[in-house]
């Protein structure tokens, strides 16, 4: 027989790794590249690991879950530019090209969404993040986040509208 | 203005789902879970805490010997105070120690009553 409190945690943990794929996807959002996203979603479980004793209320590991990973990425967002400022960034390529033609157009508009997506007020950027990248609803953006609906979908509107607008506009330079 | 706002322009959405498509084919889903259980395994070992210390066997064993050896140490003192030639014979049977003590406190007695 095990320890009750030990299997809980193990049958927990079970229902936390079967949400990896929306948290890699929300790291993606907020890195913008595959392999340091899987990293970060590492970095998120083993943290999430550590703390798993401290969840007071187990039926809302999802928000919980997902706060830490929100949080963890946006350190490493903090700590990259503090890095970018002394050092060159040489990061892996996102893409592992099939043809010259679609890597370079695949590139060229990953870049202009990167660009667009961070030029977004944070606020924005985490409610459209969460939204497109981890496919979460307004209101489960509003639990993790801890506002209203309405102050979700507002923030979606804004930056949906902003993200176009720099869009349009970058697509407009490129084809000057 | 609303309404076109609340449907999301396609572009967006387009270029998201591109990427995550990419992304998903770099990292399979399967692939992600699998080298996410070996990390969290790894981690797991790594943080598991030791036998010795997780049932305090060490502590425990620790304090015992602490006990015996500040026992032995403050008969032995008392003894010398009292009897300076006298040789308390010290060994680590608690039992016979008990005996030495006893032996100890009655010859004390009658080198008292001798006086």
């Amino acid at each position: 027989m095990g320890n009750p409190r030990a299997l809980h945690e193990s049958k927990l943990l079970d229902d936390l790794v079967s949400y990896s794929g929306r948290i890699f996807r929300i790291c993606l959002g907020f890195t913008k590249n595959p392999w340091e996203a899987e990293e970060l979603m590492q970095e998120v479980y083993v943290r999430a690991l550590r703390k798993i004793g401290t969840l007071k209320d187990p039926s809302r590991w999802r928000e919980w879950l997902i706060r830490i990973a929100r949080n963890i990425c946006l350190n490493h967002l903090n700590k990259q530019t503090l890095h970018r400022l002394f050092l060159a960034r040489t990061s892996r390529d996102p893409v592992e090209p099939n043809s010259p033609e679609s890597h370079l157009i695949w590139k060229e508009q990953n870049q202009a969404l990167k660009r667009a997506v961070s030029r977004l007020p944070r606020k924005q950027r985490e409610v459209l993040i969460l939204k497109y990248y981890g496919e979460l609803s307004c209101s489960e953006i509003a639990a993790t986040r801890g506002i209203k609906e309405g102050t979700v979908l507002s923030r979606l509107d804004r930056a949906r509208e902003s993200l176009r607008t720099q869009l349009e506009e970058i697509h407009h330079e490129k084809s000057k | 203005m609303k309404n076109q706002n609340k449907n999301s322009p396609p572009r967006i959405e387009y270029l998201i789902g591109q990427e995550k498509d990419r992304a998903c084919r770099i990292f399979p889903e399967e692939k992600l879970v699998s080298r996410l259980k070996t990390r969290l395994k790894a981690e797991m070992d790594q943080h598991q805490p030791s036998f010795l210390w997780q049932g305090k066997l060490i502590p425990i064993l620790v304090g015992v010997l602490v006990i015996i050896c500040g026992t032995i140490f403050v008969l032995d003192k008392a003894k010398s105070r009292a009897l300076p030639e006298a040789k308390l014979k010290v060994t680590f049977d608690l039992k016979d120690l008990n005996i030495k003590v006893i032996w100890f406190l009655d010859e004390n007695l009658n080198l008292g009553d001798k006086k």
